[in-house]
């Protein structure tokens, strides 16, 4: 009975579509960005100390992102304030989710910059490409045939992690997102919290269902690749 | 144009940042003000209620971590050379990809049986039970061939097991301790999904201090709050960025 209540219940599916969207999403945008980003300042990147400025937002919790993104993107944010071309557009509880992504993006594009970084390395992405290059690649060869291809390759595990936690956010959907459609863990927690009892039992069933959404993405990134590498 | 690009790029990360430490220090900042007319510390002092949640939260991410690092060192020993390896990896990464807040209210059913839900302890074991696994994911990675020949050469020289753990390995592994320590410790310091669950509000840990006054709309407070929480991640951070952050990108 909860079951058929979850299943026949349009939210379960608006909720694990807009969390799928979304965080396949911002875990593509921010990688490419970040690969782009990556190969094009690679000399800056690693030595210069304004580097540091990468790092921080990987220091920052998840309610204090939630809270960040609520003070800079909101009506009378600081961003509104510095905005120079008339009304300040909706980027919070806005039908396109607009500021959860950005806050996502927040945390996931400079970790992907410092994975790129650390693999231009491991690869030896820049001995790669001097060998190409006296192999006769032009620029443009080096950049789609060699360096883009290793580095998103090798970045494949550390994407579907991202994917994974993602979908599975809480604290800046649940501040900054709509209330309708809500992502997964937003929604199971909503169901946690009602004073109806009956939606306890749904809770229940919601979870187990995210549970293995969760387990066979896990298990088709991280499980599958570990037994071929073995 | 490439190294202006750079600094465009560098400040649109750091930005953000900007607003809490305004509305830390500010005061009376209305919109559309760019910056407050006054500075001071009247929110820091306001703000003191926050004091035993935060000496909470740092005994709380410490133990944990703690606890974690001493229990997984020996775990991942058995884990790195199991037959069954990738599938115990496997499990542990289980608990790490799950939603802290989903996970919470898996274990939450447990705990109100066991009574100890809304008890510091509760919290103790909820952590521990996310920051294991992951450690043993960390230190697994670390027990090689190598390091297990030294333990064995150690004992075939007459050393004694425990002279192997306290004079060679310990020695050897210090460094990787201490990264998986501060890994350990982020991780629960920046909890909140899983102690609004099992915490029942009766042990407010600093990130649920600073979700009640973001809900109560009281912004100059929760931005102390949001900076209280960043401090120690950062300070880590400035002690040693590669110590810290390396093994994030490792795994």
């Amino acid at each position: 009975m909860h079951w058929g209540a979850v299943f026949s219940s349009p939210e379960t599916w608006q909720a694990l579509v807009l969390s799928a969207v979304l965080s396949a999403f911002v875990t593509s945008i921010s990688a490419a960005l970040a690969l782009v980003s990556v190969v094009y300042f690679q000399r800056e990147m690693t030595r210069k100390p304004v580097a540091f400025a990468w790092y921080w937002p990987l220091a920052v919790p998840p309610i204090a992102a939630a809270f960040i993104g609520f003070q800079y993107l909101g009506k009378t944010g600081l961003a509104a304030r510095l905005w120079p071309f008339g009304a300040f557009p909706e980027l919070l509880n806005d039908p396109w989710h607009i500021g959860v992504m950005v806050m996502f993006a927040f945390a996931a594009f400079p970790f992907f910059c410092l994975l790129f970084v650390q693999y231009y390395h491991t690869e030896r992405v820049g001995e790669l490409l001097q060998s190409a290059a006296a192999l006769g690649a032009g620029r443009r060869q080096q950049l789609w045939r060699v360096a883009l291809p290793v580095l998103w390759y090798k970045s494949r595990p550390n994407r579907a992690l991202w994917f994974i936690v993602l979908f599975g956010a809480y604290e800046i959907p649940w501040l900054l997102g709509r209330q309708s459609p809500q992502m997964i863990s937003v929604l199971i927690s909503r169901k946690f919290r009602k004073f109806n009892l009956a939606d306890i039992p749904q809770a229940y069933a919601l979870l187990l269902l995210y549970a293995i959404v969760v387990m066979i993405a896990a298990y088709w990134s991280l499980g599958r690749k570990k037994s071929t590498a073995a | 144009m490439k190294k202006v690009a750079f600094y465009l790029l560098a400040f649109a990360l750091a930005s953000p940042f900007v607003a809490p430490i305004l509305l830390a220090f500010g005061d009376t900042w209305f919109y559309p003000d760019i910056l407050p007319p006054h500075f001071g510390w009247r929110h820091w002092q306001a703000a003191h209620s926050a004091a035993p949640a935060l000496v909470r939260s740092l005994l709380l991410a410490a133990t944990v971590a703690l606890l974690a690092v001493a229990t997984a060192f020996p775990a991942a020993r058995v884990a790195a050379f199991h037959p069954q390896r990738d599938r115990l990896m496997f499990v542990c990464y289980l608990p790490y990809v799950f939603s802290p807040v989903v996970y919470g209210y898996i274990l939450h059913f447990f705990f109100l049986k066991m009574q100890i839900s809304g008890s510091f302890f509760g919290l103790l074991l909820a952590h521990y039970l996310i920051t294991f696994p992951f450690a043993v994911i960390l230190l697994s990675a670390w027990w090689n061939e190598r390091l297990r020949a030294m333990e064995q050469l150690t004992l075939t020289l007459g050393g004694s097991l425990q002279q192997a753990w306290l004079k060679v390995i310990w020695p050897l592994s210090k460094g990787m301790l201490m990264v998986v320590f501060f890994q350990a410790f982020l991780i629960s310091w920046f909890d909140y999904g899983i102690a609004s669950v099992i915490g029942l509000g009766q042990q407010p840990l600093l990130t649920q201090i600073a979700a009640q006054f973001i809900q109560e709309s009281n912004p100059h407070l929760a931005a102390v709050s949001a900076l209280l929480l960043s401090g120690p991640p950062l300070l880590l951070l400035w002690i040693n960025k590669k110590m810290v952050f390396r093994d994030v990108v490792e795994h």
